[in-house]
């Protein structure tokens, strides 16, 4: 009786599912096909044998990772390093997004818009020497700055106390402008009558972001949120290896960092595949929790 | 518009107004400095800091637009870009249609079977393999079939769709549209700000990418303009270090590597800025709801 | 507007599809095929002259892997774990030869097949190479060739500056006493009369001096001999000595205080800005040849002389003061009089194996064609022409019996020309350097005094422990120099080391010294 049913609900939606079907072979061709390598993790992998045929060796790999301090130390500092980035980083943009859109200027507020985006493209290696030269105690422009005001000098990149702050804050600069762009979307989407109808109410500014824009934004606020959790791993490779040194390893060697020092890029995929290993699962379950409190919470998420 | 401003709306525009400027101004500065260097002389060094160089020259762009190998690459990334590009619109637009539907029969099923994937994924090993045999190595087809799909970006869509409200859809349903009319019709009009997100994400990441190039193609002819820029201000350092060979160039070279490193990094990124100011139009505040609704 | 879009669409995908249909080659007309790796720095093309030229001489196929030489490792990785082995098959790295040999990915090369097809360079891994040409050899079988770079002769330069030391009334020091003097008075004495307290005496490349001053190279993997056994010096009493000057300096404001960001803030690697910037009296960062400055040589054109080309980070310091002269050092002497030394490059750069299940014929045909390309090859025409392409079109001898040419064409200002070409069959199988550049480079004696590590190849306690080892090491000495630790703090961090794997890579590495010597 159920069957029946289940086959007349998909006869019923018989356009939805064929817009789904080119997508589902893609998916099941690309990335179901080769995830076999996964099974690396759990393998000695032979060249010569491949794959398939590399002997399993259970859990060396994971219990070898942990095992090394080095690796601990990585895993916790990633971690911490990405909290202050989904604390701070996270909510910049929409806060920028914010700003902009009350910027009644067309042509300015574009400018901005081009401008802010910028630095979206400019690799790490490139900026790096320019934070070097920006941010040094002795002949810095940033610690000049603050000296006017007698604060500092600061050794940003030298001094393990504010190293991690300093990622943080390059890193938002670098990618407050581009990552906006999915919140300026989604406000351009916003009913015009919605902020006529406040007005009337005599809603103030302020009053209008609480109870119009914001509401109407939340669904993608909600959707980045969920999968920034699942970033709380991610890698952030380029930006640390470009500025760190070893006066602070202790506050900011990440995995990506610690791997490559490794040399995990040669030949040992499997320890490889075993680092993805555990921070993928970790951040899939990370995706799930968040996704079942934000349902629970406003009705929105991946599922 | 006149619309009377409270005083402290005033004053918090004003402000506003200020630290955009401040923002914007620290973010130009970069990018100004690198134009800047493009044009310095040899003679300009490199490690000072100025607002233009006393000594301008365009040798270094005459340098990197004299390897004939910058056309290949810009045919070969225009190409992926905007094929790419279309072909991963069309498909995230596609999947992300029925996804959205909370009447499609195991939809839960469907999206974790999809979102799975962004956390799980089998490698480079396999992926190479499964390229080689699809007979999709030295092909073009290589750098962009494997990425046809981002999920993340498909799922971004798909939340927009679900955003748009029901009473649209069903008063079309009534008057006898099925869902792929709703969709062409109605959906995708009501989401040019997110396609238009979507779009610039897409291009990109395409225009950027080089790692895929290197291990799916061999051709010369077929590499990517990220691959040869990178030769480009190789080749510009690598003079620099020539050890045997003897004299390299006898008349003195009025380019320096680093202004050559200047240079590559604003022709390769110029082309996608370009690109944005086009895709603005979509993103100003609540013009297609009005329209469409009226 | 939105159909107009959709044809348009639709014309473009159409024309694509034209546009990258895929060709295939094939090339077996019944000759012996062979794949090739190489050291390109970008593809060679499919109709390649050289690469035409080189099948006519040798009889053979050849197919060139067209593996971009800065990612060579990883990419070949894939293609051998995808089961593709190339028949001539090039380490880049080799420390990863042993790696290749254990996978079963490279077959033995016999002795007597070396001797017999490759007599010339054989000779001179015999006379000039032997160490090197030994590290080939795992459990008594030969698997890679040797390549060397006879270029890494030369050590790390050690550069002050000159007119500094004019102003101070100093000279160039030699010994550990002298140096003192002299990047104290850098620091203290205002060497550039500005009447600010803005000098250094050194930073972080400038400490390589005061380390190799003991023999050490404490940030890279130098292992030597003490006492009949293998000794890591950077966790010996020595580094504690050496740490107790640098924590001196460091207090003295003699050290700069940002050292720890490094000499270089961007841009070119060998660039000391702290030394141009005339931050610091002396560094030893870049190579010998970066410091070249106007008149140092010449060369000479059909008796022409043409004055050497200023080196890349001369030019950068006498573009922001023209006026700075800078003086060569030697590594200092030790308070006993000990001659120190200072960090050298390897020789050995890379190994040229031959691809597992290559069958015995085809092995013969690619050590024919090694010796061939190889610098042993007697005759110069054919040397040069395998390295830049053909005679009187790419190139000509600017002074052959100095073995330099000049480029022509669109090889004078594209090095990626010749790669492209197809001239990516030669290797630096070593041989003496007779370029002027070379011959000022020992003139100024950058040959002596480098430190190498008795053991330059890995092992799998090293590539298992090295990160942590590493960042252990590299800490603790920067947590010493500042102060954050007391000096003592040495002991604790040695055994710290010494049970996080130190000693398992020390023991390692004894092993191979006692079964190898």
């Amino acid at each position: 009786m159920k069957k029946t049913s289940l086959i007349q609900r998909y006869w019923k939606n018989k356009y939805l599912f064929l817009l789904l079907i080119p997508g589902v072979l893609w998916y099941i061709v690309f990335k179901y096909f080769p995830i076999y390598g996964l099974t690396l993790a759990f393998k000695d992998f032979s060249f010569r044998k491949g794959i398939i045929g590399s002997s399993w060796v259970g859990l060396k790999h994971f219990t070898y990772l942990f095992s090394l301090s080095g690796f601990r130390r990585a895993f916790t500092n990633t971690l911490i390093i990405n909290f202050y980035q989904l604390l701070f980083s996270f909510p910049a943009p929409i806060i920028f997004a914010l700003l902009l859109n009350e910027i009644v200027h067309i042509g300015y507020k574009k400018v901005v818009q081009t401008i802010s985006y910028l630095p979206h493209f400019l690799s790490w290696v490139i900026l790096a020497g320019m934070f070097m030269q920006l941010l040094s105690p002795s002949t810095g422009a940033l610690n000049h700055l603050l000296g006017v005001f007698g604060i500092g000098p600061f050794y940003f990149l030298g001094d393990p106390r504010y190293f991690r702050g300093t990622l943080v804050v390059t890193n938002l600069w670098k990618s407050i402008g581009w990552n906006s762009i999915v919140y300026l979307a989604a406000l351009s989407n916003i009913d015009t009558q919605l902020y006529e109808a406040a007005r009337l109410d005599g809603a103030n500014k302020f009053q209008e972001i609480i109870h119009v824009t914001l509401p109407s934004i939340a669904p993608i606020v909600t959707v980045m949120l969920i999968f920034q959790m699942g970033k709380l791993f991610g890698d952030n490779f380029d930006q640390v290896f470009n500025l760190y040194n070893a006066a602070v390893y202790e506050v900011g060697d990440v995995l990506g960092t610690f791997t490559y020092r490794m040399g995990l890029r040669d030949m040992q995929y499997s320890l490889s595949t075993a680092v993805s290993l555990v921070t993928n699962v970790i951040s899939f379950s990370l995706v799930i929790i968040t996704n079942a409190i934000a349902k629970r919470i406003n009705d929105y998420g991946i599922w | 518009m006149a619309v009377r401003r409270s005083k402290g709306e005033t004053i918090f525009l004003a402000v506003n107004y200020l630290v955009m400027a401040l923002l914007c101004l620290s973010m130009l500065f970069p990018f100004w400095s690198l134009l800047a260097k493009s044009f310095a002389a040899a003679s300009v060094p490199s490690t000072q800091l100025y607002f233009w160089p006393s000594q301008t020259t365009l040798a270094n762009y005459a340098r990197v637009f004299a390897n004939k190998n910058i056309w290949i690459g810009f045919g070969n990334t225009i190409f992926r870009t905007v094929v790419g590009t279309i072909l991963s619109l069309v498909m995230s637009i596609h999947v992300a249609y029925p996804l959205s539907k909370k009447y499609l029969p195991n939809r839960t099923f469907w999206t974790s079977l999809i979102v799975f994937t962004m956390f799980f994924s089998g490698g480079m090993i396999p992926e190479y393999i499964l390229v080689r045999s699809l007979k999709l190595y030295n092909s073009r087809w290589a750098l962009i079939f494997p990425i046809l799909l981002n999920t993340f970006n498909m799922i971004i869509i798909r939340n927009y769709f679900m955003s748009i409200p029901d009473s649209l859809e069903e008063s079309a349903k009534i008057d006898g549209a099925n869902d792929l009319l709703i969709l062409y019709r109605i959906i995708i009009p009501l989401s040019f700000p997110i396609i238009a997100t979507v779009v610039l994400w897409t291009a990109v990441s395409h225009w950027n990418a080089w790692f895929d190039s290197l291990i799916y193609i061999s051709d010369g002819n077929k590499q990517v303009l990220q691959t040869i820029l990178r030769r480009i201000v190789l080749e510009g350092s690598l003079q620099l270090m020539e050890l045997q060979g003897g004299a390299m160039a006898m008349e003195a070279s009025n380019v320096s590597s680093e202004a050559i490193k200047a240079a590559t990094v604003i022709v390769a990124t110029t082309p996608i800025l370009v690109a944005y100011p086009f895709l603005q139009k979509y993103f100003v505040k609540g013009v297609l709801v009005g329209s469409l609704k009226g | 507007m939105k159909k107009g879009f959709v044809v348009l669409s639709i014309l473009f995908l159409g024309l694509t599809l034209v546009f990258a249909a895929g060709s295939k080659d094939a090339k077996t007309d019944g000759k012996m095929n062979i794949s090739w790796t190489a050291y390109q720095m970008a593809p060679t093309a499919k109709n390649a002259p050289m690469v035409k030229y080189y099948e006519d001489m040798f009889g053979v196929g050849l197919d060139v892997w067209n593996i971009d030489y800065q990612q060579y490792t990883e990419l070949l990785n894939i293609r051998l774990a995808a089961g593709e082995i190339p028949d001539m098959f090039m380490v880049m790295n080799p420390a990863d030869l042993s790696g290749y040999v254990e996978q079963g990915l490279l077959a033995p090369i016999p002795l007597e097949k070396i001797k017999k097809f490759m007599p010339n360079t054989y000779a001179t891994y015999q006379r000039d190479f032997p160490n090197e040409f030994a590290m080939g050899q795992i459990d008594g079988q030969f698997y890679g060739l040797a390549s060397i770079s006879t270029g890494n002769m030369f050590r790390l330069p050690i550069i002050y500056n000159q007119t500094w030391l004019d102003a101070l009334g100093l000279e160039v020091p030699t010994n550990i006493e002298e140096f003192e003097r002299v990047i104290y008075a850098f620091a203290h004495g205002d060497p550039d009369g500005n009447g600010k307290k803005d000098t250094y005496g050194l930073s972080m490349d400038g400490l390589e001096l005061l380390w190799g001053m003991y023999g050490m190279v404490p940030y890279q993997d130098y292992f030597s001999v003490k006492d009949g056994r293998i000794a890591f010096m950077p966790i010996e009493p020595e580094m504690k000595e050496a740490l107790a000057y640098a924590r001196k300096w460091y207090q003295d404001g003699v050290l700069d205080p940002e050292f720890i960001t490094g000499e270089n803030a961007g841009g070119y690697w060998a660039i000391s800005h702290s030394f141009i910037n005339g931050r610091v009296g002396m560094t030893v960062r870049g190579n010998y040849y970066h410091w070249l400055y106007p008149g140092d040589y010449n060369e000479y054109d059909d008796g022409k002389p043409i004055p050497n080309q200023v080196g890349a980070v001369s030019k950068e310091l006498l573009a922001i003061s023209p006026d700075t002269k800078i003086a060569f050092g030697q590594p200092l002497k030790n308070m006993d009089g000990t001659q120190g030394g200072i960090r050298g490059y390897h020789m050995l750069a890379r190994f040229y194996g031959i691809g597992a299940d290559v069958p015995e014929e085809k092995m013969d045909k690619i050590l024919e064609i090694l010796e061939h390309m190889g610098d042993s090859n007697p005759d110069r025409d054919a040397w040069a022409t395998a390295r830049h392409g053909i005679q009187g079109e790419d190139w000509r001898w600017l002074e052959k019996d100095h073995e330099t040419i000049l480029k022509l064409g669109q090889y004078m200002d594209r090095e990626s020309y010749r790669y492209e070409n197809g001239s990516v069959f030669w290797w630096t199988s070593g041989s003496e350097l007779k370029s002027r550049q070379a011959e000022w480079g020992r003139l100024m004696e950058f040959d002596k005094n480098g430190i190498y590590s008795v053991f330059p190849l890995s092992l799998e306690a090293m590539n298992r422990y090295n990160a942590q080892l590493q960042t252990l090491r590299e800490q603790a000495y920067i947590q010493i120099i500042t102060g954050a630790r007391p000096l003592d703090y040495f002991d604790t961090f040695v055994a710290e080391y010494l049970k996080i794997g130190g000693k398992e890579v020390i023991d390692a590495v004894q092993a191979w010294y006692a079964a190898n010597n």
